[in-house]
């Protein structure tokens, strides 16, 4: 069974630390981040953290990691539509998937990674937003909600990225860590 | 590739996630709230609480550099209206002893109907040792003469000593120059009011030839007599503070603190005419 990787110790403790560090950052993303937002919007820290432990333990893990934080984010950081733990999962499926068999790992991977991930993204924000509200204007919330939220999330996913590449190092050698 | 989407794990995984949409997103649009949800909330809460302790901390730590700014000009507003409260307050303490000082005016205005008064400010004070006088605002030109007594609501000041056009100045009532006619107001016993060197650094006057059996004690209210012809009758003195024997004369001599002290006085009302009754 597949699934009996959540039985094995190794994988627990990788779980507990990549959910741990997950976990840290998503109480900052909803204590401390909102208390500064730039350019009006508060970066999104949690699809960074599954796609770079993606990108470090492959796919069924970035799945299982993108159901559990988009779950818990959504209980914890939102009303509404919960769509996070679709879009997490499959992002967190997909980005593992294609750091385990296409791509080398690294930091080009995880950029290219992020940014298509939080493009997409965007468009579950303005599908929230549509949910939300009655009138708006695309164009308004593109300019000033999604771009903003993209870049910004980038930008802060190599912070991200510097912790989880830590965390990496305790369960894998630096030659699994390039390739 | 097409594999990976097809294998038993993403395909549970894919409708573990599914539910985990649906199941919160139909219950929040129904207004009700997933257990699961809620519980999720309920374990996670404690660490939010930590976490947003320590962020108000964080936050509160760099208000400091970032409001600076904002902060800076709030203290600068905060201190203008400090200082026009200060002004406020100034005045309004000008206001009331205006206005105390005007109950009084109008008190013996009540009391002596047959005064005819006129106001004055003390612009200046004596700038000798010797004497006990200042100048006030008003002169010839508003009808004040020489000799014309000066009081407050309290009792007798003084009288104008010398007029100008538009300013006088007044002797207090300790000066030795003119003698006043005065009585016990409890028991009506009778002196003469003089002023003497001695007595003037402590800012007293002596009232002379009380017989020796008059009943006059320390504390009794002396008033003006009328006679003198400077000050009219019944206008407050000053108080007996002690009282002295002269055995030789057999009269009695008393030691009178006046009512009005100079040095504490800004206004003064002159009477410039008013009512002599003879018995």
């Amino acid at each position: 069974m597949q699934l009996k990787f959540f039985l094995d110790n190794d994988k627990l403790v990788r779980g507990l630390s990549y959910g741990g560090l997950t976990f840290f950052f998503m109480l900052l993303q909803i204590t401390l981040v909102p208390r500064y937002p730039i350019f009006g919007v508060s970066p999104d820290l949690i699809l960074s953290c599954v796609l770079a432990a993606a990108m470090y333990e492959g796919g069924k893990f970035g799945a299982v990691m993108g159901v559990a934080a988009g779950f818990v984010i959504d209980a914890v950081g939102s009303v509404g539509l919960s769509l996070s733990p679709l879009v997490y999962m499959l992002f967190g499926y997909i980005a593992g998937i294609c750091a385990e068999f296409l791509f080398r790992r690294g930091l080009l991977f995880f950029t290219i990674a992020v940014s298509i991930g939080y493009f997409l993204r965007g468009f579950v924000t303005l599908i929230n937003i549509s949910a939300a509200w009655n009138h708006y204007s695309t164009g308004y919330v593109f300019l000033r909600v999604i771009f903003p939220e993209i870049g910004l999330s980038v930008l802060f996913s190599y912070v991200i990225y510097f912790f989880f590449r830590l965390v990496a190092g305790k369960f894998h050698s630096s030659f699994e860590l390039k390739n | 590739m097409l594999h990976f989407f097809k294998s038993k794990f993403f395909i549970v995984l894919l409708i573990v996630s599914i539910v985990l949409v649906i199941v919160p997103s139909v219950l929040s649009i129904m207004g009700l709230s997933s257990y699961v949800r809620s519980a999720v909330g309920v374990v996670v809460s404690p660490f939010v609480r930590v976490f947003d302790y320590v962020s108000d901390s964080i936050h509160g730590f760099t208000d400091y550099f970032t409001e600076f700014d904002r902060l800076r000009d709030e203290n600068e507003e905060l201190k203008d209206r400090i200082s026009r409260m200060e002004d406020d307050i100034y005045n309004a303490k000008l206001l009331e002893a205006e206005n105390q000082w005007l109950y009084g005016f109008l008190d013996l205005r009540r009391t002596h109907d047959d005064f005819s008064l006129k106001e004055a400010t003390v612009t200046s004070r004596q700038a000798v040792n010797y004497l006990t006088s200042f100048t006030l605002d008003c002169g010839s030109m508003s009808g004040i003469e020489k000799d014309m007594p000066v009081i407050t609501a309290d009792g007798i000041v003084g009288y104008v000593s010398e007029v100008g056009a538009t300013w006088c100045k007044v002797s207090s009532i300790v000066e030795t120059s003119v003698s006043v006619g005065g009585y016990s107001d409890r028991s009506g016993v009778v002196g003469v009011i003089e002023g003497e060197f001695a007595l003037r650094d402590n800012f007293r006057c002596r009232m002379k030839y009380i017989d020796a059996d008059a009943d006059i004690k320390v504390g009794d209210r002396i008033l003006s007599s009328g006679l003198g012809e400077v000050y009219p009758r019944g206008l407050s003195i000053g108080t007996v503070e002690s009282i002295e024997l002269d055995p030789a004369s057999r009269t009695k001599t008393a030691i009178i603190k006046p009512s009005v002290d100079p040095d504490s006085i800004d206004k003064v009302m002159i009477i410039k005419d008013y009512t002599v009754y003879t018995e």
